[in-house]
């Protein structure tokens, strides 16, 4: 069969350069995986993006830091193993992904004596940070004792056809997400649903426009996908 | 197997070298050599617009009927005296009596060399074979279509009217000379036939030929630094990956022949 069918333009791009596309976008601009409150985010930037702290009373507000690490996409057919709770159908992509999460627990409301935070001091386990991974710097800003953890993430999802700039994008939704090594069971349903909310909200962020899809080759109205076939993406449409 | 791959069918191809040939915009050149017997100084441009693409595996695009239309300003330098019969009007003596012998002047006519501004334009058509050329020069991954080899001219049907147009507008510039009036009609035949359909078309041919075959048309072009997305604030920086390889054919996946490109791209 001809690579155009019946249309005149045929696009594909095998989930290595998919993974490229995306791997640029969060690289260039990591404030789109990365959101606080001003205790670890002073102001929006390149790097963060600034949110409001979570109000609760008594607290002056709960600091809090959000921080993926940038997904990596495995397009069906499943080559990147997935926890047994989620499975990866025709036309599906799966993404797996590292959340950190972070919150500020200021020992001065309960010891005022104590030194303030040391970033490099021995944390014991309250701070399962990964200081030699280059991925997880630890950003506490003015956050007097930030308390964070590290959870693996899986997530199943499909391609959306969306827009950017008013031209055609490709856009990713979350259908299922599955939380690693987290107990007891209520417990990761919990927190699946908050990362699940935040996974699919970060998602809505980054879309690839088609034209990166044929790095500028010909043009393109599609008709037909994008969508997943075999280890890859395409679309077919015309000039 | 390249990460990229995008193919267009034959009617999209068609469609998309008429963009492309659209955008190449007018060619022109000047000079100075002979048609026929006359010394010339021209001004020649041309327009290219798209025949019919044919894609034949595994590297070339023809495209038959590519049109030029060409337009030329020249200036013949036209010796009257080449095409004119020299005039002699010899002494004549008269004897005369009580005067004596008188003589009139013996008259020679000779025709000047005059220069002759004319314009005149038409349209050939060419069938060529376009290879396809990848280069990574200056930072910037180029595919383009190259013409293999010379293409033979097809001369539109309004090349003999152009060489008796010559031929009038010759004589209807020489109109001033004195004692021509007489030859005009013959002057004009008689460039007509020095220049020739052929001296015509042989005189063009190498001028413009190469507004054909010199033309490389463009199918891709991109530095190797390809922007996906633009900057749009401080915080949003442009986004770019490297284009690591770029590759083109053309394939014949039945039914269709289609132009394919490929690329491998790195974050």
């Amino acid at each position: 069969m001809s690579l155009t069918d019946t249309s005149e333009v045929f696009v594909s791009v095998e989930e290595s350069a998919l993974n490229d596309l995306v791997t640029a976008l969060c690289t260039a601009r990591p404030h789109l995986l990365s959101y606080g409150s001003p205790a670890f985010v002073p102001v929006s930037d390149v790097a963060d993006t600034q949110m409001p702290p979570i109000l609760f009373p008594g607290t002056g507000g709960i600091q809090w830091h959000v921080r993926f690490s940038v997904p990596h996409l495995d397009l069906y057919d499943e080559d990147t193993p997935l926890p047994p709770q989620l499975s990866l159908g025709p036309g599906q992509f799966s993404v797996s992904t590292k959340v950190q999460i972070c919150v500020d627990c200021p020992k001065d409301r309960r010891d005022p004596t104590d030194e303030p935070h040391d970033p490099h001091g021995d944390h014991g386990g309250d701070h399962p940070n990964e200081p030699n991974d280059p991925r997880w710097d630890d950003k506490p800003g003015k956050a007097q004792n930030p308390v964070c953890t590290a959870i693996e993430l899986y997530a199943v999802g499909h391609l959306v056809g969306t827009t950017l700039d008013g031209q055609p994008a490709l856009g990713f939704a979350v259908d299922a997400v599955e939380l690693v090594d987290v107990m007891p069971d209520d417990l990761e349903s919990v927190l699946e649903c908050l990362i699940g909310q935040m996974l699919r909200a970060v998602l809505t962020t980054i879309r690839v426009p088609v034209s990166a899809l044929r790095v500028g080759a010909f043009t393109l109205t599609p008709t037909v996908g994008p969508l997943i076939d075999t280890d890859r993406v395409l679309a077919r449409g015309n000039l | 197997m390249s990460e990229i791959i995008a193919a267009i069918d034959e009617g999209a191809a068609n469609d998309f070298l008429d963009t492309v040939v659209a955008g190449l915009g007018p060619q022109s050149t000047s000079g100075s050599s002979s048609l026929g017997p006359f010394a010339v100084s021209y001004s020649v441009s041309g327009t290219l617009s798209n025949g019919t693409v044919d894609l034949i595996p595994p590297g070339t695009i023809r495209i038959a009927d590519l049109r030029l239309d060409w337009s030329a300003s020249a200036t013949l330098s036209l010796d009257l005296g080449d095409f004119l019969p020299e005039i002699h009007i010899p002494q004549v003596c008269i004897d005369i009596p009580c005067v004596g012998t008188v003589c009139t002047p013996r008259i020679d006519i000779t025709w000047p060399t005059v220069s002759v501004p004319v314009s005149f334009g038409d349209f050939v058509r060419a069938t060529v074979d376009l290879g396809l050329s990848v280069t990574l020069v200056g930072g910037v991954w180029k595919v383009e279509g190259i013409v293999q080899g010379v293409p033979s001219l097809a001369f539109g049907p309004g090349t003999a009217a152009i060489v008796a147009g010559i031929g009038l507008a010759v004589a209807a510039a020489v109109a001033w000379v004195p004692l021509i009036g007489p030859f005009l009609a013959g002057l004009a035949i008689a460039v007509t036939a020095a220049i020739g359909i052929a001296g015509l078309t042989g005189w063009l041919g190498p001028i413009i030929t190469p507004f054909i075959s010199g033309t490389r048309f463009p199918v891709y072009e991109q530095p190797e630094w390809f922007e996906v997305l633009p900057a749009t604030s401080a915080i949003d920086p442009a986004v770019s990956v490297h284009i690591d390889a770029v590759g083109a054919e053309v394939q014949h996946n039945a039914p269709e022949d289609e132009l394919v490109l490929s690329a491998d791209i790195s974050a």
